[in-house]
């Protein structure tokens, strides 16, 4: 638990700053990925992401997110617009919010649904602490995944509690 | 696209066992996510959703009503999608107050009840409803389904019960193998003095009868102030419920509320009559999500039976010619000292509590009786018509209170003993020779015995 806490100021940085930190080590804690699109009429959509690979200079940030064909998240994601993605701790509930246009769109290379499994696997490991089977959290990986990379435009403090929403 | 659902299909997933994400839209475009502790099924087609802190959540709805949640059932962990439409916010009423005791009754105990005070419930309309995922597993038949049945045996053998001990004993062990609530306690009391006292317990290695507990504690005071069924699905999450039960219980010398070492879900029901707060049923599960949104109503049911069955059965005054005591051997053996202390009324047999409060001068009163003459046969009206013992009028719970007084010194095997010998006719056994002391107090406490 501690090594955990420790780990959050070393990849958000003491400010929140994602610049220049290897999310890899953050993968390893199996964080619980949301994404939320929005169609034209505003009508936001839920999805779970994999996989996350934050950019040399911080400033981006690729994840594979589940997309089925036909899908309200893939037509989203297709057009473009903006997403959000929060990155919860599932032990602690510790969250951060990034927010950012969707830059690119396309079908995951192999070495990203091999990310996408890794930070499963992670991700399996993390919940069984809190209680939840390891065959029913493996089944919350959807097959079907999009990959996107988004632009980090806007990063928030997203643990519940009354600091909730505040930037970081 | 997955074939819409019902609400009524998904119900488990509104037991607030796995937090829901919330996502909203703001007008540009931008959307934004939040976590709810608490999803809360309104009816068929509307949700409460806990309103705490999500300030972003609240501005986008104010432009853009058109939200999603995601809620996660806990057996299967099959989510569902809600698309929603936000409606109005309620600060009041039922589904304000449930919701409301929920949430305190999961962060009481631990550093954050202040923190995770519930402002308001966004009450939304649920445009659709549908499973997630390719493998979403179907949704469970209602839990409920077969409900009806269960209550009508759970009614019939509480009907057949002739006397106050017999339905509590009966009413916990249907709750026990018709309902699977293997745990359970029921305590009784009013409202004026502050206090709830245990009368029958089941599915605990120790036994219940006795034990106080304050009526501003926990989940159990919750429920009796509210008047409302209150559920904490997962205890875990919830703060450690359990601290709040025992740190917070006025448990008395000697006499613990039992409680299981680590239960994952509990309930209390209260007991109310024409009004009037009759006590409360307290139940516990070692399992998460046992209880909840999903069995409220039926709790709820159970607690107006039992409550309506006991307030029938202490209300009967006598009927019919009661059996005469038995017949004892003059006492033998050595002597007990009896002690009674005015300051709480508490009785002790020799080194040994045994009970305190209204049952505590009950039991005092027998044994002077019983000192002065030899008398042995005693009457419920004679006790009510006492005015000494302070028994409130109305609702008095002399019932409850002569059962846990029958109950307690049957467990101490002092020598002396209560048995019912009619509706309305009880007597006092003694078999040991006794010594009476009486510790008298001068102080404040003493009011209730100016006489």
């Amino acid at each position: 638990m501690s090594a955990r806490r420790d780990l959050w100021p070393a990849v958000f940085g003491a400010a929140g700053n994602l610049g220049g930190v290897d999310l890899r080590a953050f993968l390893d804690d199996g964080l619980a990925i949301i994404v939320a699109t929005a169609d034209d009429q505003l009508h936001p959509e839920i999805s779970r992401g994999w996989g996350p690979q934050l950019a040399d200079d911080g400033e981006s940030l690729e994840l594979c997110v589940a997309a089925a064909p036909g899908s309200r998240t893939r037509v989203n994601l297709e057009r473009g617009g903006v997403i959000a993605a929060t990155f919860s701790v599932p032990t602690t509930y510790r969250t951060v919010q990034l927010k950012g246009p969707v830059v690119d769109v396309g079908e995951p290379t192999s070495a990203q649904v091999i990310r996408a499994d890794e930070h499963l696997a992670a991700f399996v490991r993390q919940v069984a602490q809190v209680g939840v089977p390891p065959v029913a959290a493996g089944r919350m990986r959807e097959p079907v995944l999009l990959a996107v990379r988004m632009s980090i435009a806007e990063r928030y403090e997203q643990t519940p509690g009354p600091k909730a929403g505040l930037p970081l | 696209m997955s074939e819409p659902v019902t609400l009524e299909s998904i119900m488990a997933c509104f037991r607030g066992v796995v937090p829901s994400s919330f996502a909203t839209c703001a007008a540009d475009g931008t959307p934004n996510i939040s976590f709810l502790s608490l999803v809360h099924y309104v009816d068929a087609g509307r949700v409460g959703l806990s309103r705490q802190f999500f300030n972003k959540t609240r501005v986008n709805l104010d432009v853009n009503p058109f939200g999603q949640v995601r809620v996660v059932d806990p057996g299967t962990l099959a989510e569902f999608a809600l698309d929603l439409r936000y409606l109005h916010t309620e600060t009041e009423g039922a589904t304000f107050d449930t919701m409301a005791a929920a949430i305190e009754a999961s962060a009481a105990g631990g550093d954050m009840s202040g923190v995770f005070r519930l402002r308001g419930v966004d009450v939304h309309q649920v445009l659709r409803c549908a499973p997630v995922g390719v493998v979403a597993t179907a949704p469970q038949a209602p839990v409920e389904r077969d409900v009806l049945g269960r209550l009508d045996e759970f009614t019939r053998r509480l009907s057949q019960c002739g006397d106050y001990a017999e339905a509590t004993r009966t009413a916990l062990r249907s709750l026990d193998d018709l309902f699977g609530f293997t745990q359970s306690i029921l305590l009784v009391g009013d409202e004026g003095d502050g206090h709830l006292f245990a009368v029958a317990g089941n599915g605990y290695p120790s036994p219940a009868a006795g034990a106080e507990v304050p009526l501003s504690a926990g989940v159990i005071g919750m429920a009796a102030d509210r008047r409302q069924v209150v559920c904490v699905s997962n205890v875990a999450r919830g703060r450690v419920m359990q601290h709040a039960m025992s740190g917070g219980c006025d448990s008395g010398p000697g006499i613990p509320l039992p409680a299981l070492d680590a239960a994952g879900s509990v309930a209390a029901v209260p007991l109310v009559v024409q009004g009037g707060l009759t006590g409360v049923l307290y139940l516990e599960s070692a399992a998460i999500g046992t209880f909840g949104p999903h069995n409220e109503r039926v709790l709820r049911l159970l607690g107006g039976y039992v409550a309506a069955a006991l307030s029938g059965l202490a209300a009967d005054e006598p009927a019919r010619e009661a059996d005469g005591p038995p017949a004892l051997p003059a006492p033998t053996g050595t002597t007990l000292r009896i002690t009674y202390y005015q300051a709480d009324d508490s009785v002790f047999a020799g080194d040994g509590y045994v009970i305190k409060g209204v049952a505590g001068r009950i039991l005092w009163k027998l044994l002077g009786a019983h000192a002065a003459d030899g008398r042995t046969a005693f009457t419920n009206r004679e006790l009510r018509l006492d005015e000494a013992l302070g028994l409130p009028p109305g609702n008095d719970n002399l019932e409850a209170r002569l059962l846990v007084l029958r109950k307690r010194l049957a467990a101490g095997g002092h020598g002396v003993q209560i048995e019912r010998t009619g509706r309305g006719h009880f007597a006092l056994l003694v078999t040991r020779p006794l010594e009476l002391l009486e510790v008298p107090t001068s102080g404040p406490m003493r009011s209730a015995h100016a006489k």
